[in-house]
């Protein structure tokens, strides 16, 4: 049983029709996504076969690289038991797509992404530019 | 010698005579009437001076006496002196008038003693008078004295006077004589010279009626006889002289000598006439026989007439009613036509609101475009206000306890930036919904303009329609009137017809009556033609003119 004073703060947004939180802690500050900038995209950090259409598309900065988010909805202060892990039999894949947890949410399931280790060096990709023209 | 010429001659004669009698009884009244001027105007006049003269002697010699017996008034002895000098004068003038009146060279010697006498007598009364004055003589009787010898000489005078008076009466009586001598010898010659003026008068009065009456005498015989007697044409006047009257009796010679040769020919004609009277007569017959006819075809007309005006009156009574509705017609046609035209107007005043509206709507479109702009700009900076809240958040939630309540705050901000965000997103909505209405209203008005277009064109089209009908009605109204006053004349013209015909009615019956009286005249004629011809046989002809007239009988 975790302490009850054991919360986190979790920033959630959408990516397509999947909802996503991360860390509020791994992000430095918010900004408005700036098309010309060297910004990278989310859904290819994650690895999506296709590229979701983007709504509000928002730059986060985390590790000192720009990352575009989509829809962010509310910033959740939770405990920490909340957070439950993945299935042991998807959590190795998981793991290296970045996910980290599931957070059950009114009905919906909440994937906990880290961002931090998404954006290491050996990992960063360039921007999916599919995703970049439907932005257009 | 010509009645005219004689009755010349003997007016002339007349008149001769009584030229002569008037000169002769003109002569001698003018001698009578010179003697008798001298009478009255020479010795008469001297007689009555003569008279006068001695009538102032008497007065000068009153007036002496006077004086004479006044002597002791001077101033009396003075004015019968003036009175006496006056009657002087007057004396010297009477004197002066008898010596130009008279020629006689006694009685001019006469006077010269009379007038030496006065001048004497004058003279010695002067004389008289200054011894009165210078008072040697103061008596009466010494002025008698004194005077005495001078009076013998106007006694003298006096006498002389009346001697002189007395001669010319003589004169008088003796010239009285001489006038009645003369009137009783103008009266003699004038009584002589008439009745020998009427004696040669009569004579040629006589002369000239016997020549004249003895032709016309034979004339008026032989008229009568020609006029009441057998009438005898045949005979002539055998008159042959050569004044007016032989004149007369040959043209009467003459006249009956054509009159012979008219009756001549009348006698020809009447036989004809009596002929042609016959012919005349069956030819009248059959003309009344055709007249009765004519006048019954004549009264078919009439009737046939009668009823065709009664029909002329019917279509006139009928095309009145169809001038009435045409004018009818014509007015709610014209009611049409302008009630299409407001219609027209009304129409088009709606199209001018409908493009206003159109207007008006796509400017609203167009400012719904700019709210919308707007609404980006305020959902633009939401989407800011929101980034800034989540940043505050994750400031907040990185400070921990510390920025809970900044957190709140951050929270808060963002929930008004969703709210924002939201509000815009629904007035995004509710634009884009104003905007589909506004291009659905600008579409269905622009269907509206269009049809309201296609209403103008037919109401445009209508108006055109009614004005070629509202022609058409005009003229059909005006054909209608034309029509009906064509009727008019027409009944109008067949009254007059059926007048004329009852007209020629009463005229055929007239004639039919007037064909039957000259039958009956006709038959008259023929007996007087035969009577005529009876007539002229009276006459007796010449045996050339008599054949001609039976020739052409």
């Amino acid at each position: 049983m975790t302490p009850p004073d054991l919360r986190v703060h979790l920033l959630l947004f959408r990516l397509g029709q999947a909802r996503f939180a991360v860390l509020a802690s791994q992000i430095e500050t918010l900004r408005a996504h700036d098309a010309s900038g060297p910004a990278r995209w989310c859904h290819a950090l994650l690895g999506f076969p296709a590229a979701p259409s983007y709504r509000a598309p928002t730059e986060a900065l985390v590790s000192g690289t720009w990352i575009v988010l989509d829809a962010m909805e509310e910033l959740l202060d939770i405990p920490l038991e909340a957070i439950r892990p993945f299935p042991d039999l998807v959590e190795p894949f998981s793991l290296r797509r970045g996910l980290w947890g599931i957070l059950p949410n009114q009905g919906q399931l909440i994937f906990l992404v880290d961002l931090q280790q998404m954006v290491k060096p050996d990992t960063i990709l360039q921007p999916d530019p599919v995703a970049h023209s439907k932005l257009v | 010698m010509k009645i005219s010429k004689r009755l010349t001659l003997g007016f002339g004669l007349n008149l001769f005579f009584l030229v002569l009698v008037g000169g002769l009884g003109l002569h001698e009244t003018n001698h009578v009437a010179a003697i008798n001027n001298h009478l009255i105007e020479v010795d008469a006049k001297l007689s009555n001076d003569a008279q006068r003269l001695r009538a102032n002697i008497n007065t000068m010699r009153r007036f002496e006496k006077d004086a004479f017996l006044n002597i002791g008034d001077l101033s009396r002895v003075k004015d019968y002196q003036r009175q006496w000098q006056e009657v002087r004068d007057r004396t010297q003038q009477i004197l002066g008038e008898m010596n130009k009146l008279e020629t006689t060279p006694e009685g001019m010697g006469n006077l010269a003693g009379i007038s030496k006498s006065i001048a004497d007598y004058d003279k010695g009364f002067k004389e008289v008078l200054g011894r009165i004055y210078e008072g040697k003589v103061s008596s009466a009787k010494a002025a008698n004295e004194t005077i005495g010898p001078f009076k013998e000489n106007i006694h003298g005078a006096e006498d002389a006077i009346t001697n002189s008076t007395l001669k010319k009466d003589q004169t008088l009586a003796r010239v009285n004589q001489d006038v009645q001598d003369a009137v009783r010898t103008v009266r003699t010659v004038m009584l002589t010279s008439l009745l020998l003026a009427l004696v040669i008068s009569g004579i040629l009065f006589y002369r000239l009626l016997h020549s004249i009456r003895q032709p016309l005498e034979a004339i008026e015989l032989l008229v009568v006889d020609i006029g009441q007697g057998e009438g005898d044409l045949s005979r002539r006047l055998n008159y042959r002289g050569r004044d007016e009257l032989g004149a007369i009796c040959s043209g009467f010679n003459l006249f009956v000598e054509h009159l012979n040769r008219i009756i001549g020919m009348v006698a020809g004609v009447t036989a004809e006439l009596y002929i042609q009277a016959d012919s005349i007569a069956a030819a009248v017959s059959m003309q009344s026989g055709s007249s009765a006819e004519l006048s019954s075809s004549v009264a078919e007309i009439a009737s046939t007439m009668e009823e065709l005006s009664s029909s002329a009156s019917q279509v006139a009574q009928h095309s009145h009613g169809v001038v009435a509705r045409a004018d009818e017609t014509l007015a709610e046609t014209r009611v049409g036509a302008g009630e299409v035209e407001n219609l027209t107007a009304r129409i088009n005043d709606i199209s001018e609101d409908l493009q206003a509206n159109l207007v008006a709507i796509v400017e609203l479109g167009s400012k719904s475009k700019e709210i919308n702009k707007i609404m980006a700009i305020i959902n633009n900076i939401a989407s800011q206000t929101k980034l800034i809240a989540f940043n505050a958040a994750l400031e907040a939630a990185s400070a921990g306890e510390a920025g809970k309540r900044f957190g709140v705050v951050a929270l808060e901000i963002r929930r008004l930036a969703d709210n924002v965000v939201e509000s815009t997103a629904e007035i995004e909505g509710r634009i884009t919904e104003i905007l589909d209405t506004v291009n659905r209203l600008v579409m269905s008005s622009e269907k509206t303009t269009g049809r309201i277009m296609e209403g103008q064109e037919h109401a445009r089209h209508t108006v055109h329609v009614l004005n070629n009908v509202l022609e058409k009605v005009e003229e059909s109204t005006d054909a209608a009137r034309q029509i009906s006053l064509s009727t008019q004349q027409q009944q109008i013209a067949s009254n007059q017809v059926v007048l004329a015909i009852k007209d020629i009615v009463q005229g055929a019956r007239h004639s039919t009556e007037a064909i039957k009286k000259m039958n009956s005249v006709t038959g008259e004629v023929s007996k007087l033609a035969g009577n005529l011809k009876a007539l002229v046989t009276t006459f007796k002809l010449d045996a050339a003119d008599a054949g001609s007239g039976s020739g052409q009988g």
